[in-house]
């Protein structure tokens, strides 16, 4: 039980369904209980990574605000496959500051690292 | 080995409630131990006891019902999820003012931490929908 780790992956584009929020909820949760909890962005999850969003045209909590809040809950292990950017034409540089992009090799050593992977 | 459940979508509306209901069974007659199956997001609703399943439809609640009662599952309903929902046990109807409770009695409301517990305390959590 000592080693226990989690590892949430985000794979949905943001506002589409509410079950990134449903993530975002049990990272803040394992702040919460002392767990640790990285999160990883691949294939349409990348997009949540996007800043300036005007979620708020579309009556929608802003996931840039979610995800700027997570450094004040030591929440601060963020990775993105890089391969999901390259595909979607992404720069790693235009995303919001914070998130590590990793290839397709170190996401499989990410994954394998962890001891419970979820995805939302 | 101790087993605990992550049901993520509504019964009926995904064919991953029944696979998880299966599951269940397969493991608890297999002899190992199902700590905990937590419903998550649109999950709650398989504890929404004022949902009537269509006649020729099976009734997936008194099912879970039935498997929690003969081996002592802890199911237990997110309660952010369920109250976003209508599924409110009689605390949440009162502190909320809301006419009545909907939560189905073999269904625990309780906060994510039973998740983050069930995730420290089971060898495997498995997750249904998504």
């Amino acid at each position: 039980m000592d080693d226990k780790s989690l590892l949430l992956v985000f794979r949905r584009a943001p506002y589409g369904r509410s079950l990134s929020r449903a993530g975002y909820d049990l990272a803040l949760a394992c702040a919460a209980f002392d767990q640790a909890v990285s999160l990883l962005f691949m294939d349409d999850g990348v997009w949540q990574l996007l800043p300036q969003q005007r979620a708020e045209r579309i009556n929608a909590r802003n996931v840039t605000s979610t995800l700027a809040s997570l450094p004040l809950y030591d929440v601060d292990s963020l990775y993105v496959d890089n391969p999901s950017l390259v595909a979607r034409g992404l720069d790693p540089s235009i995303l919001i500051e914070g998130v590590a992009p990793l290839t397709e090799t170190a996401v499989r050593e990410l994954m394998a690292d962890h001891s419970q992977v979820l995805v939302f | 080995m101790k087993f605990s459940l992550l049901v993520l979508n509504s019964p009926g509306a995904a064919q991953s409630g029944d696979s998880a209901l299966a599951f269940a069974r397969a493991v608890v007659e297999a002899g190992h131990e199902l700590y905990r199956v937590f419903f998550y997001h649109e999950g709650v609703q398989h504890g929404d006891r004022l949902a009537v399943p269509a006649q020729d439809d099976i009734d997936r609640q008194a099912a879970w019902a039935a498997l929690a009662a003969d081996h002592k599952v802890d199911l237990v309903l997110c309660i952010a999820s369920a109250i976003r929902r209508g599924v409110l046990d009689e605390n949440e109807a009162g502190r909320h003012e809301q006419t009545a409770a909907s939560a189905h009695p073999a269904f625990e409301l309780s906060g994510l931490g039973q998740l983050v517990d069930a995730h420290l305390h089971s060898d495997r959590l498995v997750t249904f929908g998504g």
